[in-house]
């Protein structure tokens, strides 16, 4: 596989986790979610602005997040926030994801 | 296709992050053909909205009524045509499934199972001399009848399983 698809399957199974991690922290705006994810991740995780929302959306279909309408400034804005099922979801995830790499960083041969 | 409540609230999610990435991008006219083109294809993210929420009462009624009309024609004793407008139906079923989900596919479904069955029915106790059939032929009617109820269902859960979105 070429490793541009190697970067897309793994972002793919990364990214919703990232989104509750935080979501975890504070409440916050898909602009912001987007802003925020390519900041931290250091330009890895960047995503096509489209594709939030039918995910959060559909996050919050699953009951991992809640939202709510907030006008600021006369413009309305919907913020995301973690639900207590989505806090339990993030731990769960969390734990996997670190039980995951250092599995794989042993398969792989790599070290810090 | 979805309800205008779930309507109203994505274009004002959508129309608020294009607004800001426009802003973001230096300016109204030219930040907002960058934050347009930064957005992604329209109509592929409108499916993914439409994956996550069914569409509204009023579609599944369309669907239902249209999958019976389609039923009402294809009955066999209705001649030779009925076999294409049989296949016809069950592409639409499948067309329903796929494009508007698996609930909207099956309720299409039963609406033609259904209109067949009480077509049948119906001919079968007002022309009793009319329908003439053997037990294999009418076997084969109910089975085909009845398939219409995978074709309308499964297309659409395959769908959901096994095609994933691309975020990135």
């Amino acid at each position: 596989m070429a490793r541009e698809g190697w970067s897309r399957e793994m972002k793919k199974g990364s990214v919703q986790l990232c989104i509750l991690s935080l979501l975890g922290e504070d409440r916050k705006y898909g602009f912001q979610i987007i802003k925020e994810l390519k900041e931290r991740s250091d330009g890895y995780l960047v995503l096509k602005d489209g594709t939030l929302y039918p995910a959060l959306h559909r996050m919050e279909k699953k009951g991992l997040i809640k939202s709510e309408w907030i006008v600021e400034n006369d413009k309305p804005r919907r913020y995301y926030s973690i639900t207590t099922e989505g806090r339990a979801a993030l731990d769960e995830g969390k734990a996997e994801w670190l039980n995951m790499s250092s599995s794989v960083r042993n398969v792989l041969g790599v070290t810090d | 296709m979805l309800s205008g409540g779930v309507r109203k609230d994505i274009v004002q999610e959508v129309r608020g992050h294009l607004e800001e990435s426009a802003r973001s991008y230096g300016g109204r006219r030219r930040g907002m053909r960058k934050a347009i083109a930064e957005f992604g294809p329209a109509n592929a993210i409108a499916r993914q909205y439409r994956e996550i929420y069914e569409p509204g009462i009023q579609i599944f009624i369309t669907f239902a009524a249209v999958a019976a009309a389609l039923a009402l024609r294809s009955h066999p004793f209705l001649g030779a045509t009925s076999s294409i407008i049989f296949a016809f139906l069950a592409l639409f079923l499948v067309f329903a499934s796929i494009e508007f989900g698996k609930r909207l596919g099956l309720v299409a479904a039963i609406a033609a199972v259904v209109t067949r069955l009480l077509q049948t029915g119906y001919i079968l106790q007002a022309y009793p001399d009319y329908l003439e059939y053997s037990n294999t032929g009418m076997a084969l009617f109910i089975v085909a009848t009845l398939l219409l109820i995978p074709i309308g269902y499964f297309p659409g859960t395959l769908r959901e399983r096994f095609f994933q979105r691309d975020m990135f």
